[in-house]
């Protein structure tokens, strides 16, 4: 199965919620489209992928957090209500936060991981 | 945070269709090049395919035999090489090229997916020059260029792309000619084997500049036409069909060590000539081991991860490549001086291709510029504009005269801290439409794109009008004049015109040029806004502030610009390294970090040192210097002990032993050019809208003011008339209270001395730097120094 095969199977399963984490990091939609696809390319052209779903999606989280502060955006509440909606204030408060404080908090709330887990998944930034 | 509150929040962001179709191509055209690709159409020209069969016969054979050879000096090789297919019969996917990562070479493409490149990687894939100065173009390549070219004018391509065009006695074969035989095989080795399944691809690997001609350094290698299916990994061959290397997106081109020998390296020499990559000359190049000791030659060192230069030169007078890891140069087989073919008779070196931009009433030639600066000796030409009369052309521009000594002999241009780049200057008609222009200029005299104050002087800067017909020129007397040039004299009537003046006339008002014109640097236009948040305070790990506004400086004549602050917060600047240092205020009781940062300004492929100077290049590995010691990188930055970004700026004007054990403020060192602004700014704590002095000087019994500025964030721009807000600095306190000043006399009478306090920072013969409040009467006080 080549590299292909294997984002299309974890996008597929997961698409959403990866972006939601490329979202929640970058504060936009354009951030989190060049951040996967910069993630993504990345880890393909160094064969990283395999064929174990929640291996890719933890080195994915990874490589998120290590390249989001290039595509990462200034926060603009106003663009983010326009688009979808009202949130509860907490949450305009979390994605003004620093991105490993941000990781961590969607790691960990999210997506269910242990602290530890979600610090494994930080740490390579 | 509440779990079930934020799962909601985000319930309603998905994935995009842009996000996935991102994705996809972040798969598959990582670092590739999908418009060359595209449009590039196979070669099929059936004299090549025919000798494409025969010499991949041979080739294979030469193939093996070189393996087997490489076999016996490096021991084995894998059965992919040895296995390695001919280029006709390629692997469509990714070949077994199970190989440890030692044993690669690895190199990354430059300037992958710029348009300018993609042009040139496309037009120096189809051709090749030959030994009587001619080239050669097979014209079912070119034919690719159609589609950027917005023609099928096989010709107008080729005179655009290829310098050899213009030269005298060349040609440009769309063809192989019969002619050419017996080199037609070696021709069609050169140009990569035609075949239905690889395409032939100029990888560039590193880049020089000297002057407007760019040198890149290529590796010709062949690659599989239907890569996209290999999801960004592919194996690919020399043009022998033996396989070279890996290539995998984000690692970049890894090419097998004993194989390097059998790459086909070229040097190119090529010039933007109105956005167009014009190749002038390409030379051949090989590894070769071993390299003579004292050898003047340019040493350009690789190693496994970067490309570097090691030896300062901009000019490839002869080309040297080696490996630390494995013992290969490569040596360019003839020496590649740019001057060598540029004598000073003017016949003999080419003018660039051009026509003004957005200006569809027609082209100018590149013949057409060499005759008019030919026949008017003139050094630069920019054509602004070309009007298609009833009967010929009238072309109108900017000229600049050949200048000459009292001897006679010509002034060679030169960079100096005089000289300001100007390659591409704005125009406007009076519609508004801005007209975009490039000089062009006679290689012989000088081969850069600056103006020079000492061409200025000898030469001026003159608005030229050419009238093909009947070649009348008006030159206009003086470079005022020409700024202001509100009417070309000699229109005819009976033709629309829309005439021109400089747009940039503020950039150059302040005759003489100022090395670092305000209007020449690259600015930051929104700082800290949008994803391009991407600068040096976010390589230190700062936050920035307060630099929200377009940042923009007045050039004042002899005013010192505080350039350094603008060059500082431009998003091009790279940190190199950097060196933390804590030190605590006494008076203020805060702590703020002190950061030495070793960093350099990019703008465009140069490296430009903190003098404005052009310094090194860039490639994809990063910077590299043509010579390090030469040019200062370092400068402080401050931040608070929030990380809040307070200054940056030269070191050598806020240094850290001053600095550090200071207790009643800030000390200063001295600069002959005075204290920057910056600096004084942040002492002072100034806000964005006060007030600040700069200078005075004595008259009689009195003394005034000179040099009136107001701070507006880390930007200095000099007053209007009227009520100002005057912020004084004293023992830490900060008061603000207002005064009239007057533009009419540029002067303020200052307060008395008791009123100042400490307000001196500086002081230098009779020039003191001061932030106070004004009153009637000055007297110097202490300096800092004095204390």
């Amino acid at each position: 199965m080549d590299d292909y095969e294997n984002v299309k199977k974890l996008l597929d399963k997961y698409g959403d919620d990866i972006y939601r984490f490329a979202f929640v990091l970058t504060c936009s939609d354009k951030g989190a489209s060049a951040l996967l696809s910069e993630a993504v390319s990345v880890l393909s052209g160094e064969d990283k992928f395999t064929k174990n779903l929640t291996e890719n999606r933890n080195l994915l989280f990874s490589a998120l957090v290590e390249y989001a502060p290039k595509h990462a955006g200034i926060f603009d509440s106003k663009q983010i209500k326009d688009k979808y909606g009202e949130k509860d204030e907490t949450f305009y408060d979390l994605l003004k936060a620093p991105i490993a404080e941000k990781a961590f908090t969607h790691l960990t709330l999210y997506e269910d991981l242990t602290e530890k887990e979600a610090r494994e998944i930080i740490k390579r930034k | 945070m509440d779990k079930i509150k934020y799962i909601l929040a985000l319930n309603n962001i998905r994935m995009t269709d842009a996000a996935k179709e991102s994705i996809n191509r972040g798969l598959r055209t990582a670092s590739s090049d999908a418009w060359r690709r595209k449009r590039r159409k196979t070669v099929t020209a059936a004299v090549v395919s025919v000798l494409s069969v025969l010499l991949v016969t041979a080739l294979i054979v030469v193939a093996v035999n070189s393996i087997r050879n490489q076999q016996g000096k490096d021991g084995p090789v894998t059965d992919a090489i040895t296995a390695a297919p001919p280029p006709t019969t390629a692997p469509e996917t990714d070949a077994p090229v199970a190989i440890p990562d030692e044993e690669y070479f690895t190199v990354r493409a430059l300037y992958d997916n710029i348009p300018y490149y993609d042009v040139f990687r496309s037009a120096a894939s189809c051709m090749i020059p030959t030994e009587d100065e001619s080239a050669v173009v097979l014209a079912s390549d070119l034919s690719a260029m159609y589609g950027y070219f917005g023609s099928e004018d096989t010709e107008s391509i080729c005179e655009t792309l290829f310098a050899f065009y213009e030269r005298g006695n060349s040609y440009v074969y769309y063809s192989i000619p019969e002619d050419l035989d017996p080199k037609s095989v070696e021709i069609s080795e050169e140009l990569g084997l035609a075949s239905d399944s690889c395409d032939r691809n100029e990888i560039i690997v590193l880049s020089a500049k000297n002057g407007t001609f760019e040198y890149l350094l290529t590796f010709s290698v062949l690659e599989p036409k239907n890569w996209g299916s290999t999801y960004g990994s592919y194996t690919f061959f020399n043009s022998a069909g033996v396989i070279l290397g890996k290539y995998s997106a984000g690692t970049g081109y890894r090419i097998l060590k004993y194989n390097m020998n059998m790459i086909r390296a070229n040097v190119y020499k090529i010039r933007n000539e109105k956005g167009v990559p014009v190749i002038y000359e390409r030379t051949s190049v090989r590894f070769r081991t071993g390299m003579e000791e004292n050898s003047d030659e340019t040493v350009i060192r690789a190693d496994n991860a970067n490309v570097s230069f090691v030896k300062r030169t901009g000019v490839l007078k002869k080309g040297a490549f080696i490996t630390d890891s494995h013992g290969y140069v490569l040596m360019s087989a003839t020496e590649n001086d740019p001057e060598e073919k540029i004598g000073p008779s003017g016949k003999s070196f080419y003018f660039p291709y051009s026509y003004p931009r957005g200006d569809e009433t027609g082209a100018v030639s590149r013949k057409t510029v060499c005759d008019i600066i030919n026949k008017f000796d003139l050094q630069w030409f920019f054509p602004c504009y070309v009007c298609e009369k009833p009967i010929g052309t009238t072309i109108i521009g900017g000229g600049i005269k050949t200048p000459f000594s009292t001897e006679g002999t010509l002034v060679p241009s030169y960079i100096d801290s005089s000289s300001i780049r100007v390659e591409q200057r704005l125009f406007v008609d009076l519609s508004g439409t801005p007209l975009i222009s490039s000089i062009c200029y006679d290689p012989s005299v000088c081969d850069r794109p600056y103006f020079n104050l000492n061409l200025i002087n000898s030469g001026g800067l003159s608005m030229v009008e050419i009238d093909l017909v009947n070649g009348t020129m008006n030159i206009c007397p003086t470079l005022e004049d020409a700024l202001n040039l509100r009417e070309p004299e000699a229109l005819e009537s009976g033709f629309e015109f829309n005439y021109m003046y400089m747009a940039d006339k503020k950039g150059v008002k302040g005759y003489p040029f100022s090395a670092y014109s305000a209007d020449l640097l690259p600015f930051c236009g929104a700082y800290g806004h949008g994803s391009e948040k991407n600068g040096l305070t976010d390589a230190l790990g700062l936050k920035t502030f307060d630099f929200v506004q377009p940042i923009s400086v007045s050039v004042n004549g002899d005013e010192p610009v505080e350039w350094m602050d603008t060059l500082i917060l431009t998003r091009k600047m790279h940190a190199i390294s950097t060196d933390d240092v804590t030190a605590a205020f006494a008076n203020k009781g805060d702590t703020k970090k002190y950061r030495y940062v070793t960093a350099y300004q990019t703008e465009r492929s140069n490296v430009i040192d903190v003098n404005g100077e052009i310094c090194g290049i860039m490639t994809g590995g990063g910077a590299y210097l043509f010579d390090t010691a030469m040019h200062q990188f370092t400068f402080l930055v401050i931040a608070d002990s929030d990380g809040y970004l307070l200054y940056m700026g030269p070191e050598t004007h806020y240094t850290q032993e001053n600095t550090a054990t200071e207790q009643n403020g800030y000390r200063f060192e001295k600069t002959q050019s005075g204290i920057f602004f910056g600096t004084l700014a942040h002492a002072a704590e100034l806000c964005s809208g006060d007030f600040v002095l700069l200078s005075f000087k004595n008259d009689g019994p009195e003394t005034f003011a000179e040099a009136v500025y107001m701070y507006a964030g880390r930007v200095s721009y000099p007053l209007r008339s009227g009520m100002k807000t005057i912020t004084t600095y004293n023992n830490g306190k900060i008061e603000k209270t207002e005064w009239p000043y007057h533009t009419e006399t540029n002067l303020l009478q200052l307060p008395e001395p008791s009123v100042l306090g400490e307000f001196v920072f500086f002081s230098e013969n009779e020039n003191a730097i001061i932030i106070g409040t004004p009153g009637k009467k000055y007297d110097v006080l202490p300096t800092a120094e004095d204390d």
